[in-house]
């Protein structure tokens, strides 16, 4: 003899990610921190980019950075010399973050205070890969993808995922516009396609003038959480 | 009584990087070491996408044919309302009474 039960639970098969995230994001807002993840494919140029934006914040934001990596801390040492607190983590074979190791970084180290100056900004950059760190939300405020024009346009078409999720953009490299083909309103197109709420920014760290549309709607976007906060929702949770 | 799972139904949207073939092998490799699990099938339902264009409101599904955009009107999508899930739907156990010495000899 036998019994069925059938169970429905309808259970969040990344339920733990999720909710590490929520506690990630209640430490971010209790220290008045706002942290932003950078992800792209390998080499788009996020730690340059991070190396070019931490002294455009640091004075009255004092920018502390968690560098992720599969292996070494090549990135991490080219940001300390900024000055700036760079947390390393070593994801070993995974090939993204994941907010169980934000989670560490914040529980084993005063990232709150560094020089007696606490940060209000946090860049987090992630694992060079288009795939894997669309679905760990790390409990950051906002997600921007670089797409460096050296790989081609048409790559939001191929990668929709983290690019619906973003909330911003950044075409990369655009000094290099003359020797490629790619079109910078289709790239825009596609991800307006993807998510019509996304802001978009080409730039290139070659032209220092470049950087300034971006880094205000990174301003912008700071004073705009300070009236909000509190509110969470996850990536994934408009769906329900 | 012991108790055994015997379909796990899961559901992925269009919108996640989940690939059901890497799922169900993974399934396959954790659940045989498992007594409760190890008999357990898994059954993966693909949910399809539905967007809202952000203009015009007009329900579409967003696909790559279309670069992703509405089908209507050409806007951009507002949100997803399917498309990505990643959940299991349910579970079904089975309670598996082991007839006992007893019983056995009473039959
Ligand atoms: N021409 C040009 N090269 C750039 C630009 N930004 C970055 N690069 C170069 O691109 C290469 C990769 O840049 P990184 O900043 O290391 O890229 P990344 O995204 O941090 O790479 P990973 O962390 O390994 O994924 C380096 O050789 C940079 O010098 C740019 O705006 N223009
Ligand atoms: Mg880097
Ligand atoms: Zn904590
Ligand atoms: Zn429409």
């Amino acid at each position: 003899m036998h019994e069925i039960a059938d169970e429905h639970l309808l259970a969040n098969i990344l339920a733990n990610n999720d909710e590490l995230a929520k506690h990630n994001r209640e430490h971010f807002d209790a220290e008045n921190i706002f942290a932003v993840n950078f992800m792209s494919a390998p080499g788009a140029g996020k730690t340059t980019l991070l190396s070019h934006l931490i002294p455009h914040f640091q004075k009255v934001y004092h920018p502390a950075v968690i560098e992720g990596d599969m292996v070494g801390n090549l990135d991490a040492e080219r940001l300390a010399v900024t000055g700036a607190p760079v947390f390393q983590i070593s994801t070993g074979r995974s090939c993204h973050l994941d907010a169980q190791m934000i989670a560490r970084v914040l529980h084993g180290n005063d990232i709150h205070n560094q020089n007696n100056h606490k940060p209000s900004i946090l860049f987090i950059e992630n694992v060079g890969n288009l795939v894997c760190p669309a679905e760990f939300p790390l409990g950051e405020h906002r997600r921007i993808v670089l797409l460096s024009v050296t790989e081609g346009d048409d790559k939001p078409l191929k990668y929709p995922v983290i690019f619906h999720n973003a909330d911003a953009v950044v075409f990369s490299k655009c000094d290099l516009l003359n020797h490629v083909d790619f079109d910078l309103e289709n790239a825009s197109q596609y991800v307006k396609n993807l998510n019509a709420n996304c802001s978009v920014f080409a730039l290139s760290t070659k032209q220092e003038g470049s950087l300034q549309p971006f880094a205000t709607w990174l301003e912008q976007s700071i004073e705009k959480h300070q009236l909000s906060k509190g509110e969470y929702t996850n990536v994934h949770s408009h769906t329900r | 009584m012991p108790t055994e799972a015997s379909i796990c139904k899961i559901q992925i949207g269009e919108f996640r990087n989940v690939d059901p073939d890497s799922l169900a092998f993974a399934f396959d490799a954790l659940k045989s070491n498992d007594p409760q699990t190890q008999n357990c099938q898994l059954e993966i339902k693909m949910i399809s996408a539905e967007a809202i264009c952000q203009s015009n409101h007009h329900s579409y599904h967003p696909a790559e044919a279309n670069f992703y955009a509405c089908t209507i009107c050409g806007d951009g999508i507002g949100k997803l309302i399917s498309g990505q899930e990643l959940e299991i739907a349910s579970i079904i156990m089975e309670t598996v009474q082991i007839e006992t010495m007893d019983e056995t000899r009473k039959a």
